[in-house]
Order: C-alpha cells, then sequence, then structure tokens
C-alpha cells in the first residue's frame, strides 16, 4: 500500500513540476524562416529594379503560444522577427536589386525604409480533426521619399484564415505563418507602396 | 411584407453578402430574380417617399441596359514589376492606342429558368480598353508616351462569359460557383517599321491561372472571398487573362 502511495505522489510531483509530456522535449515546436516554404510564392523571373534600394529595419522577437487558452501541453516558440524579416525581404527581393537589413535605415539612402513590429499571433484548434485559426497583427511602416506609409495586416476573428491539415502539427502552422504574411504583403501592402510612388 | 423591418434588414444582408467565393457567390445585378424581389420589398415598406419612387425608377431603368464591364487596368497594374513600371529607367519609347467600339458580351449560364421579368444577366465592353492592359504590360520595358516609332495597338474582338449558378434544394440560387471568360482578341505591334499582328485567345476562370497546388499536399487554405461584385470579377478575370497572353507571348 506504502508503495502504491508512493509511486503515485511520485507521479503527481513529477506531473506538476514537468508538464505533461514535456519532459522529452518534442512537444515543443521552434519556428524559424524556411525559404522553401515561400518558393512557389515568389516570382523569380521579374525585371528587377536597379537604381533604388529598400532597407530592412533589423528586428527581433519571439513569442511562445499554445493553442488556444491552453496553460499546458505543447506550445509553438515562433521567431516572429525572423520570419517577418526575411519573408518582407523575399517579398521585395523578387523586385529590387538590392534589398538589405540595417540596424538604423533612417541613416542610409535606401528608397523604401521598412520597419516591421509583430504585435500578436494567437492560435487554436477549431475541431478534433486538425483544423486551426491562428490570429496575427502585424504592422509594417514605410517610409519613402519623405512619406509615411503605415499599414497594419491584421488577421482577426472576422477575417480569419482557417487551414485544413491531414496531419495537423505545429511545423504546418509555422509554414502557413510564412505564406499568409507573404500573400498579404503582396495584395494588402504592395498596391499601397505602388500607388503612394 | 408584414415587419418593414425585416424587410430592410434583409436587403441589407443580402447586399452586405455580394460577394463571390469558394462555392456560392451572390450577385447584385439589377434583373435578377433576387433584385426583383428586393424592390418590392422596398415598394411595400409602408411610408414611401418621392425620392425613393425617384430610387427605385431609376433602379428598374437602368436595368434596362446591359452593365458596362470597364477595364481600366486597375489589376493589371499590379501585376508584373509594378515599381520597375514606375522607378526603372527605360530606354525606349512606344505609343498605345485602339479603336473604340462597344460590343455586346456573349453570356452563357447553367440555369435555365429565364423570362421576361427575370432576365439573363448582360454585359457589354469597350473594344479599345484593351490597350490600358497593354499600358501597364509595356511600362515596364518602355516609356509610353503618345507618339513614338514603336506602335502597339489592340482591340477586342469578342468574350464570352459563362456563369455556373448553383441548384440547391430543387431550385436555382442566385449564389454563382464559377464564372469562366474567353477572351479573344487582337494586337497590333510595329517595332522599327516592322508589323506583327497576333491574335490571342484566353479563357481563364475564377482561379486565375493559379493551380491552387501552391501549399503542398497536407495544407490548404480556404479560398478568400472577394467581396467584389459580378461585373468586378469579370472585369478582373479579363485583365489577368490578356496580360498572361501578353506575358507568355512576350517569352
Amino acid at each position: 500500500m506504502k508503495k502504491i502511495v508512493f509511486i503515485l505522489l511520485f507521479c503527481s510531483i513529477a506531473f506538476l513540476f514537468t508538464g505533461c509530456a514535456v519532459s522529452n522535449g518534442e512537444s515543443v515546436t521552434v519556428g524559424k524562416f524556411k525559404k522553401e516554404y515561400i518558393g512557389n510564392e515568389v516570382n523569380p523571373f521579374l525585371y528587377h529594379v536597379e537604381k533604388q534600394s529598400v532597407c530592412i529595419e533589423n528586428f527581433s522577437k519571439k513569442l511562445e503560444r499554445r493553442p488556444g487558452d491552453r496553460t499546458f501541453g505543447f506550445y509553438l516558440e515562433i521567431d516572429v522577427g525572423e520570419i517577418s524579416s526575411n519573408v518582407t525581404k523575399e517579398f521585395f527581393g523578387q523586385y529590387f536589386n538590392n534589398v538589405y537589413f540595417a540596424n538604423d535605415c533612417s541613416n542610409t539612402n535606401a528608397f523604401i525604409k521598412t520597419k516591421i513590429n509583430v504585435n500578436d499571433f494567437r492560435y487554436r484548434s477549431t475541431n478534433y480533426l486538425g483544423g486551426a485559426v491562428f490570429v496575427s497583427d502585424i504592422t509594417y511602416t514605410f517610409f519613402l521619399e519623405g512619406k509615411k506609409v503605415e499599414k497594419t495586416i491584421l488577421f482577426n476573428e472576422n477575417n480569419e484564415i482557417v487551414i485544413r491539415f491531414v496531419t495537423g502539427t505545429n511545423e504546418t502552422m509555422v509554414e502557413h505563418y510564412h505564406k499568409s504574411l507573404i500573400n498579404e504583403l503582396e495584395n494588402q501592402v504592395k498596391p499601397i507602396l505602388v500607388n503612394a510612388l | 411584407v408584414a415587419n418593414p423591418r425585416f424587410a430592410v434588414a434583409e436587403l441589407w444582408q443580402t447586399f452586405k453578402n455580394c460577394h463571390i467565393c469558394h462555392t456560392t457567390c451572390y450577385t447584385p445585378h439589377f434583373l435578377n430574380k433576387g433584385a426583383i424581389r428586393y424592390i418590392f420589398l422596398i415598394i411595400s415598406l409602408k411610408k414611401v417617399i418621392t425620392v425613393k419612387k425617384l430610387f427605385i425608377f431609376l433602379l428598374l431603368f437602368s436595368g434596362l441596359f446591359a452593365t458596362e464591364i470597364v477595364v481600366d487596368g486597375a489589376y493589371s497594374g499590379l501585376l508584373g514589376n509594378p515599381f520597375q513600371a514606375k522607378l526603372g529607367v527605360k530606354s525606349q519609347d512606344i505609343s498605345v492606342s485602339a479603336e473604340s467600339k462597344m460590343i455586346p458580351i456573349e453570356v452563357s449560364t447553367n440555369r435555365n429558368d429565364f423570362g421576361s421579368i427575370y432576365r439573363k444577366p448582360e454585359f457589354t465592353i469597350n473594344s479599345s480598353s484593351c490597350q490600358n492592359v497593354m499600358k501597364t504590360f509595356f511600362a515596364e520595358k518602355y516609356n509610353v508616351v503618345n507618339s513614338s516609332n514603336n506602335k502597339a495597338s489592340c482591340k477586342i474582338e469578342n468574350v464570352k462569359v459563362n456563369i455556373s449558378y448553383v441548384f440547391e434544394k430543387e431550385q436555382w440560387t442566385e449564389q454563382i460557383s464559377n464564372i469562366e471568360v474567353e477572351t479573344a482578341w487582337q494586337v497590333k505591334l510595329s517595332f522599327d517599321g516592322v508589323a506583327h499582328i497576333r491574335n490571342l485567345n484566353y479563357t481563364m476562370d475564377k482561379t486565375l491561372g493559379k493551380d491552387g497546388t501552391n501549399y503542398g499536399l497536407s495544407i490548404r487554405t480556404v479560398w478568400k472571398p472577394d467581396t467584389s461584385s459580378i461585373e468586378e470579377n469579370i472585369k478582373k478575370i479579363i485583365e489577368y487573362s490578356m496580360y498572361r497572353t501578353l506575358l507568355e507571348k512576350d517569352k
């Protein structure tokens, strides 16, 4: 009897201090930038602007998120700074020959100066079959020819992006984050920048 | 209609939901059954003032004419590299022109319940509107000017639109599942005195030529609704298909 109580007590303590299945480390997905996720979205065959350049200010931020309101279990550590910076570089790289990062773009003579801030990122499961919704809030600030153009890309509950995946993993969430961001840059940001020229 | 508030709410909801989406589409075409129904709903409101009567008359009167599809280059201007078109240094000029003529668009649908009141959608297009797409295309490589030795001209010869409606609960609905547009047009190019004439033909649907496989096998997105009207969707398809044919012939 004492042994059973001891085993139960030990398991309870182990569960309290390590969390549910976290101790093996496999339940954490680290979301980093991967160029292959947006390989098909980027058009490499366009004429490039040679004379003008684009500067993107260095931005680093990591967010740890669990699906929905869960407080335990697997979670996603997503490097939103690295992903958003590099996806933006790939986006501009389709159109401009010279796209670079800098700590402070205001000291450069770039034609378009870009500041990124990822305000938030959340995701939740919609059903047990693998459906998921993610909500992200990113603010872009551009300076071109002295003009300031600000655009907030917001995927909120009313405009949510629903993804369905056969094998739902956090990695597919990271992949989708890449794809969604470059699509939003194409569809929302590009028209604003072109009209501002 | 017993409750005027309900009529207004229903009318508002219909126009708010006027969009084409993955499987369904609501069209606000003035001559469709839904629109006629809602006009009667408005009339049925108890307090109809003179301004409203005038508005309804104009609404019905405008329905007697086909709707013009205005191809102004708003979509094609964002294809390719629009930054290059505005910022790039170009060494050559080109002039783009077209002859103006209104031509009717041939509309076919899978519906078979059109009548004298509920008529099939009718559209027209100006044959010269292709020049707006050509200007956006050539702007990447050339300075588009009014007079130049290099000349480009075009005319739209024929446009066919096929609209697929949704058949639900044993009746046709105003929802549209797909729009397919076939555009036939002629392009004349004259560079250094040597002229080329090309007859182009392209069929494109709501997917705008995208194969939809970019998201891989295990993941796909729900198609984002395009909240524009049926005319706007046809315009978008025409601009995309024209730009694509120019791009393919340019290779």
